[in-house]
């Protein structure tokens, strides 16, 4: 009678561990597998939301704005890095859980190089605002992009470029404009282009086309529409997009520069315009820091000058 | 009767390691199956979002430095086209495949006005010719758009700018390396 209690015992404990082992096995594929979904659709978002930059891209020198919806809360992760000829955009993502409030793990990232997308590191809603600038220097090198989710307070703008993001950003809330920061809610950003606010813009000249904004503890210098950029990006993330189109600026003058010489051998000479172009081509391989951008501001400006009077332009 | 208890007893175990064995079994053929339907479907999405960023880039490519003809809406530059074709900095290898800046295979231009056989445009015979092939050797591609293709021209001494109409194709990036 003992002996067939024994069997029994053995028989269960037996199928006790196994059972329990190939349970364990099966709950840990099926986390694996949730967790895996998770990064698929948040990988999936990633690769999506990096497709249409390119859409958002302008096609002549206009200047224009936009948004993207998500559907669901998303955080946004935004970096950037100068690795290559061109450097890359890198966005990631996560979502909002529907349930308990939690954030999936963040997504694979997706690097972008024609796009040079400037906004914090960090963005959280359901519809990301863009604005669209051609960063011409003096011919068109890329687009500055520029996505935002959070509130801003603009305090004091010049009429200039208060009047142009006004146009940009439509009917929006998300970009007021006061006459003193204590019109501002605590709960935005404020900018100010006098006083002290979270971001100072100082301007060189009444049109504001060139200057610096402090942000984050660190200067950041703006030729024309960059001051948009210098706005509502990190800091980390302007100087190196910033970097990243006077990487691309280099490379087009290459083609601008053997573009003079090809087209003067059909008749329209432009090939005096050569040397300045060659010049800027030299002054964006030795690009360090925003403070160059004055050195490139007035290169550019000079091969402007020369195919304004030229009987055949070269752009 | 302690031999016959034993042999019972040895059975039961046996049966029972045949029977986990054929669920475990089961259990794993099925995840095989799971996982082979995902990763076809996987293919399947990655197929599309390429063919998406094609289609997003083909309507907008003329935004793009290397191919906006200045001062023209929604028109290319066919003398920025043929310096393009030799500028290898637009290229590069990941992983030992080959890409390209825009992320797709290759773009191709072509002129369909006037309707004429194929030629390709090489630094001996451009301006005469009609089809611009960058980073490919393919003559047409199924992702296209229409797009004005203009250059500077010196008609009777006079400077002009000069366009047709051309339609661009996209080779949308393969999976495979080519």
């Amino acid at each position: 009678m003992d002996k067939t209690g024994l069997e029994f015992g053995f028989a269960w404990l037996f199928a006790i561990i196994v059972g329990a082992a190939i349970l364990f096995m099966a709950i840990y594929a099926v986390t694996q597998l949730i967790d895996s979904g998770e990064k698929e659709t948040t990988s999936k978002v990633a690769v999506e939301f990096a497709n249409v930059l390119d859409p958002l891209q302008s096609v002549v020198s206009e200047s224009k704005g936009g948004y993207v919806d998500l559907f669901v809360e998303a955080r946004i992760f935004n970096s950037c890095n100068l690795e290559g000829n061109f450097g890359n955009s890198v966005v990631s993502f996560s979502e909002k859980i529907s349930f308990g409030g939690g954030w999936t793990k963040r997504g694979l990232e997706k690097r972008t190089n024609n796009a040079y997308l400037f906004s914090e590191n960090q963005m959280q809603g359901e519809r990301v605002e863009f604005l669209t600038f051609p960063f011409n220097m003096p011919y068109k090198a890329g687009d500055i992009l520029i996505a935002y989710t959070d509130n801003y307070c603009i305090v004091n703008a010049p009429s200039g470029v208060k009047n142009e993001l006004k146009f940009l950003t439509g009917d929006g809330d998300k970009v007021i404009f006061v006459q003193n920061t204590g019109e501002c809610n605590r709960e935005t950003k404020s900018v100010c282009f006098s006083g002290s606010c979270d971001v100072k813009v100082q301007c060189s000249n009444s049109l504001c086309n060139s200057g610096y904004v402090d942000k984050e503890g660190k200067r950041l210098y703006f030729s024309d529409k960059l001051i948009y950029a210098a706005i509502f990006s990190s800091a980390e993330n302007y100087e190196c997009n910033v970097h990243r189109l006077v990487k691309r600026l280099g490379i087009v003058s290459d083609i601008y520069s053997k573009k003079s010489a090809f087209t003067s051998n059909r008749g329209c000479v432009n090939v005096n315009i050569r040397p300045a172009i060659l010049s800027l081509k030299e002054s964006t391989n030795s690009y360090e820091e925003l403070s160059d951008l004055i050195i490139i501001e007035s290169l550019a400006k000079e091969i402007d000058d020369k195919n304004e009077v030229l009987e055949c332009q070269l752009y | 009767m302690s031999i016959i208890l034993n042999n019972k007893g040895q059975l039961k175990i046996k049966q029972m390691i045949f029977m986990l064995l054929a669920v475990t079994l089961f259990l794993i053929l099925a995840g095989l199956f799971f996982i082979s339907i995902k990763v076809v479907g996987l293919q399947k999405e990655v197929i599309e979002l390429k063919r998406d960023k094609a289609a997003g880039l083909v309507e907008k490519i003329s935004g793009n430095p290397e191919f906006v003809f200045d001062g023209k809406a929604n028109a290319i530059d066919s003398d920025k086209l043929m310096i393009l074709k030799t500028q290898t900095e637009y290229l590069s290898i990941v992983n030992g495949k080959r890409k390209t800046f825009w992320g797709v295979d290759g773009i191709i231009v072509r002129k369909i006005y006037p309707l004429e056989e194929d030629i390709e445009c090489t630094n001996e015979n451009y301006p005469d010719c009609n089809l611009i092939k960058i980073f490919t050797n393919s003559n047409s591609a199924p992702i296209s758009s229409f797009v004005s293709l203009c250059s500077k021209k010196n008609v009777n001494g006079i400077n002009q700018d000069y366009c047709e109409l051309a339609e661009v194709m996209i080779e949308e990036e393969s999976l495979n390396e080519k």
